[in-house]
């Protein structure tokens, strides 16, 4: 089932994104992860390869799984945006729009129990997707927004590239990961 | 340009079925009618709702809109509104209000940012049990389980659909077997706990106005109630989070 969506957005036409990417990065993982990591869109490394979270910024995310003992096998790593915008251009509305069904998907085949929103476009579409408002990403980061309805829980944090830029985001995304890794029952707590 | 005409009761009964989740809520206009889906902030009730064209004695909406409605605020304007009135509603993309005439009297109703506003989706579930009783059965177990609980057990069976009640003394049961409802369809038997508050107002929206409500149930799963009126155009489906009981 994940693998016919991973297909479907590897032949997608819906935006004009085709076009200008090398290879749609659909997502990788374990199929039923308890945990869903979510970033905005693939950048230069990613669209090459064609997976997620494999540049400097992934790099920095695999690590910090790493630092909790944690392979990212364990999880399932994807991002709002499947293709990758031109010169790492932020993803355009209709873009978001055109592509969110497929994540929608994925969330519905992985049911996941913790997704964390990794920057303000992530974060931004997985709480209004689930019925919550939005909020700028420096107030909201590190909250848990629980949907009983939904049976899923939502984490919004900095997008790693962010603490590339900004050391001093690193403690936080650092501990935003491990509050996600412990609430989808991946590592204990302290 | 969206333009329409309608029985004050319809329009009342979909603000009224929305209202018990939210303050404010977002509608979409389009050409075929109003639409609406909306989840409480708790997150534990949804709903859905079709009002289709059907339901209106006028409607003409060129263009797709989305609307944000402060819900108190309309429904103090519907209120003056009797049984026999016709309510017009008149919406221009630029002027952002919605302007409703009830007889000679107009209101202009300022409208809400629908940017900050949700585009819930509703969640990918699957029911094993599906059961269509009469409203008023439901209601009935409903009313009487209030003085009792604060929160009712759904049990469906492949003959039976048994709605229970347990407070720190009383029980409260009532089946309704095969032939008391109006179909059942369920393989092995499925249980979840629901809070009564939350039901009461949302199968309260039913009584009186649709005969039959179907029931989506499973194991500690949410429930999907769904019921139509007005000749099946007005079309309002909730769905509501399990209580599960811890051990």
């Amino acid at each position: 089932m994940l693998q016919e969506i991973e297909e479907e957005i590897r032949q997608c036409r819906k935006c004009p994104l085709w076009k200008t990417r090398t290879n749609a990065v659909p997502g990788e993982g374990c199929s039923d992860a308890s945990l869903m990591l979510v970033g905005e869109a693939p950048g230069r490394k990613e669209d090459v390869e064609g997976r997620p979270f494999v540049g400097a910024a992934g790099k920095l995310l695999t690590e910090t799984l790493k630092k909790n003992g944690v392979g990212r096998e364990e999880i399932y790593i994807t991002n709002v945006v499947k293709c990758r915008p031109p010169g790492n251009r932020n993803p355009r509305e209709e873009e978001i729009e055109k592509c969110l069904p497929y994540l929608q998907r994925q969330i519905d085949v992985v049911r996941p129990i913790i997704i964390l929103a990794m920057g303000n476009f992530a974060s931004s579409a997985l709480l209004k997707m689930h019925g919550f408002r939005d909020g700028k990403i420096t107030a909201i980061r590190g909250r848990i927004f629980e949907s009983p309805l939904h049976a899923i829980k939502i984490i919004p944090t900095f997008h790693p590239a962010a603490c590339i830029y900004n050391r001093a985001l690193t403690e936080y995304f650092e501990k935003d990961v491990r509050k996600a890794l412990e609430h989808a029952g991946i590592i204990k707590p302290f | 340009m969206f333009q329409a005409k309608i029985k004050p009761d319809f329009i009342k009964t979909i603000i009224d079925a929305t209202a018990i989740l939210v303050d404010e809520a977002k509608f979409k206009l389009t050409a075929d009618g109003i639409y609406g889906r909306t989840v409480d902030p708790a997150h534990v009730g949804m709903i859905d709702f079709k009002l289709r064209k059907e339901a209106f004695e006028e409607y003409n909406c060129s263009e797709d809109s989305e609307i944000g409605i402060d819900l108190d605020k309309f429904n103090s304007i519907l209120k003056i509104a009797g049984g026999d009135d016709v309510v017009t509603m008149e919406y221009k993309k630029d002027e952002g209000r919605l302007i409703v005439n009830i007889g000679n009297l107009k209101r202009k109703l300022p409208l809400l940012d629908v940017s900050e506003m949700s585009d819930t989706k509703i969640p990918s579930l699957e029911f094993p049990a599906e059961i269509v009783a009469p409203t008023a059965d439901i209601w009935q177990a409903i009313r009487a389980a209030e003085s009792i609980s604060d929160h009712i057990t759904f049990i469906a069976t492949k003959d039976n659909f048994q709605m229970k009640s347990e407070g720190d003394a009383d029980v409260l049961e009532l089946t309704l077997t095969k032939d008391n409802l109006i179909s059942i369809k369920c393989e092995e038997e499925v249980k979840s706990m629901f809070p009564l508050d939350y039901l009461r107002d949302m199968i309260k929206v039913a009584r009186g106005k649709s005969e039959e409500i179907t029931i989506n149930l499973g194991n500690n799963y949410p429930v999907k109630l769904t019921f139509e009126m007005a000749d099946g155009n007005i079309r309002i489906m909730y769905l509501l989070a399990p209580r599960i009981e811890s051990d």
